[in-house]
């Protein structure tokens, strides 16, 4: 743990203002004269350093470091998505969903359950649903498109490491899947390491997605990035964070309510949960809709529930600002939770005394 | 110029330390072991010690005094009545299994409490009688179930007006438990090591229980009640995790904080069974080989991340023999099922595509005959995390050792499937070292392509389940030559119901020419299907079409078969899991396969020459 601090300090440290740097460094006893030498040399030997550090942190993706600290509740961004139209006369009611977690299916489905008897009694697939995989996340958007991420589930047949780094789109009208993005990585999925996509977030403020990857992460050393992809006029990659495992990722709003479903917020973000321990980060996104500094630690769920060391795979913000995290135990292998462990949720609460988010319940 | 110097020092200094503030990497630690700044081990069977085996006779006592569960000593007169209460209480009593063994579950009192006001403010509480009236809460913990159950008793009416079972709760232990973990912790050997092999001049407890918190310790895997007794001594810190449902130690973890300061920051990286487990066994089995050398035979062995337990660069009396054996998956398909079952890889427990992974160390173990040594074991369980309930697996990976040079790599399925059709096919890799190794197919009858006896396998090709065994049990020879001198030679016995929880292997085999790209040197993800029950296992796909020579060196792929069987008193491939002394074990029902590797004299192997070519 020592560590992990020792490298959050060095983080913080980092931001630090030119001006500030200049007022702050001390002069030594001498005349005026000198003094003024001395101080435009040093000013200058500290210029070119900050700007070689600058040149450095830039290559790792970190700009800056904003201490970031929550003022209110926060709200989703992702109320405008809309259901896609491709249900329509294939005999769902109301229940209908997708689902990529069915054991018997191979890819993503649209199914119902009897909500009687909890058994799924009807599920369809378009023939282009099961070609790719396995998948994992998925997100719809305004449009109701939907995106969908792969991921294998037990073994890498049907999931070839080499083709995990994909981003897929479903046609909100006809069904038809079809791939919209190759995502960079840091390294291919391989036998060690088979994933790549792990969570997706659509934003409806800037209809883009945020996508986390964990793609070339090695036991010590987290390579995974967090995407900013944009969707149109082409689906492309438009802002990114380096060498952070992330899973579950939400963007955010907070500070004020949405107007007119557009959140006038003074502050937004991302939720991002670890892929490696229970916590959950948050990173700043600047005004300009690009990646503020590095995340920081916001809460955890190391501990608590059944098995108390779950990851957070999803995050949904509730309309209260509330926060659902749904667990699932991750290791970075392909060992399944077991059934009686699967799908612990747990909940948050906002403390507008504290200002911070609180543990209210785990649920199974 | 007096302050050019120091001023050209600050100046280079602080652009040193500027450019030397480029972040990291990464904002938060990996936790994993390559580069952590703790030490760990695992703990593996070890006799009980003193004072376990006086726990036990406590447990013992009260059975024999037909307690239903452990009460608690030196209570106040009005706690001592309500745990009377509750202990009697005819729910309890109905509740409580009793295992074939005639033991009960252990359930043991943790603590006696007046009821808080909180407990009892609902109006719809059952407990609302309390507001006038004396209640305590009586906390018991059922250790075959791993819950704790609470029961409210009104002292002025004597009797319980709730019970409440409460799953995946860390509950409070009772001083009586915080001591037992703590003294067993204190005298394992491992905390000795970690103090250096020194016995411990003193030990200052920072924690001897742990609840739901966030340094809570929890065992995962084991779903058991455990705590963490930490330990100071100088500048080394020690975790201990306690097994209080086995009544064990699981591992030990240890730093040198270097002062004592440090340790409360270090003091939040408290382990966790699966954290310990996987950190020793990632670093040690994982990252790099573990020589093995015993009985005349020398290798390495190490995990993989799909392919087990493999080992390599194996010799027996200095002759290299194999490149490298390992399990490259386990099929598992389900007859009354079309298509339905699973293709699993068994490997590391972490960075890895398995999906069976280890929880403890690889084991060595004596094989013994007649009372003598004869040979060793060296032997990986894989597990799934709800084994041994439905679904779940657990796989074993062996290798034996014999002094007298023979082998026999085997795989076995402990169950538990998903219903009574399934079959398990593991794959086994296994591959000659070097050269000049010809392999022979034993025929007992005459036919267009073979004679009588052992005939030569040139070239790259399949072998039906099943097939025919000479006198001696061979259906294969391979022997290695070198200049027309046979250098050593060896039968290939396939299971046929002779080995311990073997009902027979009906085995698919391959030959296959060694060393082409992406063939199984190296690591293979997945194999084959996982449903297919006939030669279609996956090494099919390296048998080139038209087949090549074996002549400079080939694989053997060994594809056993076994059905699993449920019915009682023939279970096969099968566990399920049983209240015995008190708390659940799996009975285990292996179904283990794997051809034996018997050497032939020099001459004998010469003399089985291949008689036709095929």
């Amino acid at each position: 743990m020592s560590k992990k601090k020792n490298r959050q300090n060095s983080g913080t440290a980092k931001p630090v203002n030119p001006e500030t740097v200049l007022a702050a460094a001390p002069l030594q006893a001498g005349s005026k004269r000198s003094k003024a030498l001395w101080g435009i040399a040093l000013a200058l030997v500290l210029l070119a350093a900050l700007a070689a550090g600058m040149a450095a942190w830039q290559s790792t993706g970190v700009k800056s470091a904003p201490v970031f600290s929550l003022e209110s509740a926060l709200s989703a961004r992702n109320s405008c998505r809309r259901p896609p139209t491709f249900f329509n006369g294939k005999g769902f009611g109301r229940g209908v969903s997708l689902s990529t977690a069915e054991r018997d299916l191979i890819g993503i489905a649209a199914v119902e359950f009897d909500p009687k008897t909890k058994q799924r009694s009807h599920y369809w697939q378009h023939p282009s649903w099961s070609k790719f995989g396995q998948f994992s996340a998925f997100t719809l958007d305004r449009q109701g498109d939907v995106y969908v991420i792969p991921a294998p589930r037990v073994n890498l047949a049907d999931n070839p490491p080499a083709l995990q780094n994909r981003l897929y789109r479903i046609d909100a009208s006809t069904g038809e899947l079809q791939l919209v993005l190759k995502f960079p990585v840091a390294a291919p999925a391989s036998a060690r390491n088979p994933y790549a996509g792990m969570g997706l977030s659509y934003d409806c403020n800037t209809h883009s997605l945020w996508l986390s990857s964990v793609a070339g992460s090695e036991p010590a050393r987290e390579r995974g990035k967090i995407l900013k992809i944009q969707l149109e006029p082409t689906v492309s990659v438009v802002d990114q964070l380096d060498d952070i495992d992330g899973f579950g990722i939400a963007v955010f709003s907070a500070g004020s309510q949405l107007q007119a479903g557009v959140s006038a917020a003074s502050q937004q973000g991302l939720l991002i949960a670890s892929a490696r321990q229970g916590s959950v980060l948050l990173q700043a996104i600047g005004e300009d809709g690009r990646l503020q500094g590095r995340p920081v630690a916001m809460l955890s769920i190391a501990g608590i529930g059944p098995l108390g060391n779950d990851r957070v795979r999803k995050i949904d913000i509730g309309r209260s600002g509330e926060l659902l995290l749904h667990g699932t135990s991750f290791n970075f292998n392909l060992a399944q939770p077991s059934a009686q462990h699967a799908g612990v949720k747990y909940r948050f609460a906002w403390d507008s005394a504290t200002r911070r988010y609180q543990f209210v319940e785990w649920l199974q | 110029m007096p302050h050019f110097p120091s001023k050209l020092a600050v100046a280079v200094t602080l652009l040193a330390l500027l450019i030397g503030c480029k972040p990291e990497a990464s904002t938060h630690d990996a936790a994993q072991t390559g580069s952590n700044v703790f030490k760990q081990t695992l703990v593996g069977a070890s006799p009980d010690g003193k004072s376990v085996l006086a726990y036990r006779a406590l447990l013992q006592a009260s059975q024999a005094r037909g307690e239903f569960a452990l009460a608690l000593e030196n209570l106040s007169v009005s706690a001592a009545k309500a745990q009377a209460i509750a202990l009697g209480h005819e729910v309890l009593r109905q509740r409580v299994p009793v295992g074939a063994d005639g033991i009960p579950a252990r359930l043991e009192v943790l603590s006696v409490d007046r009821l808080r006001e909180s407990d009892f403010s609902d109006p719809n509480s059952p407990n609302r009688s309390c507001k006038n009236s004396e209640c305590q809460r009586v906390d018991l913990y059922d250790f075959s179930s791993s819950r704790m159950l609470s029961a409210v008793v009104n002292l002025q009416t004597e009797t319980v007006l709730s019970w409440r079972a409460l799953a995946g709760q860390q509950p409070e232990i009772p001083e009586r438990l915080t001591r037992l973990a703590i003294e067993m912790a204190q005298s394992s050997p491992e905390v000795l090591e970690a103090l250096g092999g020194s016995a411990p001049e003193s030990f200052e407890v920072l924690m001897a229980n742990t609840k739901t918190s966030l340094n809570g310790t929890r065992c995962e895997r084991s779903q058991h009640l455990c705590v963490a007794p930490t330990f100071v001594q100088g500048n080394i810190a020690i975790w201990a995790i306690v097994d209080l449902t086995d009544l064990k130690l699981v591992g030990v973890q240890w730093t040198e904080h270097g002062q004592i300061g440090a340790l409360s920051d270090s003091m939040a990286a408290v382990p966790s069974e699966q954290s310990l487990s996987d950190a020793v066994i990632m670093e040690r089995y994982c990252e790099r080989n573990t020589e093995l050398a015993k009985l005349g035979w020398r290798l390495d062995y190490m995990l993989t991340a799909s392919d087990g337990l493999q080992i390599s660069g194996v010799q027996f009396n200095g002759r290299p023999l194999l490149t490298s054996v390992k399990l490259v998956d386990w099929h598992v398909n389900y007859s009354e099922r079309e298509g339905f079952g699973y293709a699993d890889a068994v490997g590391c427990p972490s960075f890895s595509s398995a999906a069976v992974i280890p929880f403890q160390a690889p084991q060595i173990a004596d094989l013994i005959e007649a009372g003598l040594v004869v040979g060793f074991r060296l032997q990986q369980e894989f597990r799934s995390v709800g084994w041994p309930g439905p679904c779940n697996y657990s796989y074993l990976q062996s290798y034996d050792f014999y002094q007298d040079g023979r082998f026999r790599p085997s795989a076995a399925s402990i169950g538990a499937g998903c219903g009574n059709d399934g079959t398990y096919r593991p794959l086994l890799r296994i591959e000659p070292a070097g050269a000049g190794w010809a392999l022979q197919e034993y025929s007992p009858i005459k036919t267009p392509s073979s004679d009588i006896g052992f005939n030569a396998v040139s070239h790259e090709r399949w072998f039906a389940a099943n097939g025919a065994v000479d006198a001696a049990g061979a259906r294969f020879t391979l022997e290695q030559s070198q200049a027309g001198q046979v250098l050593q030679g060896f039968q290939i016995v396939p299971g046929r119901g002779q080995f311990e929880n073997s009902r027979g292997d009906f085995e698919y085999v391959y030959a296959t020419a060694s060393a082409a790209a992406g063939e199984g040197a190296d690591e293979l993800p997945t194999l084959g299907s996982c449903c297919n029950t006939d030669y279609r296992q996956g090494p099919e796909q390296f048998i080139n079409q038209p087949a090549e020579s074996l002549a400079k060196g080939l694989v053997i792929w060994y594809v056993p078969q076994m059905k699993n069987e449920l019915t009682a008193g023939r279970e096969y491939c099968w566990a399920y899991p049983v209240l015995e002394n008190g708390v659940l074990k799996p009975k285990r029902y292996p179904c283990e396969a794997g051809p034996m590797f018997v050497p032939m004299p020099v001459q004998l192997a010469a003399s089985a020459a291949p008689s036709k070519m095929p």
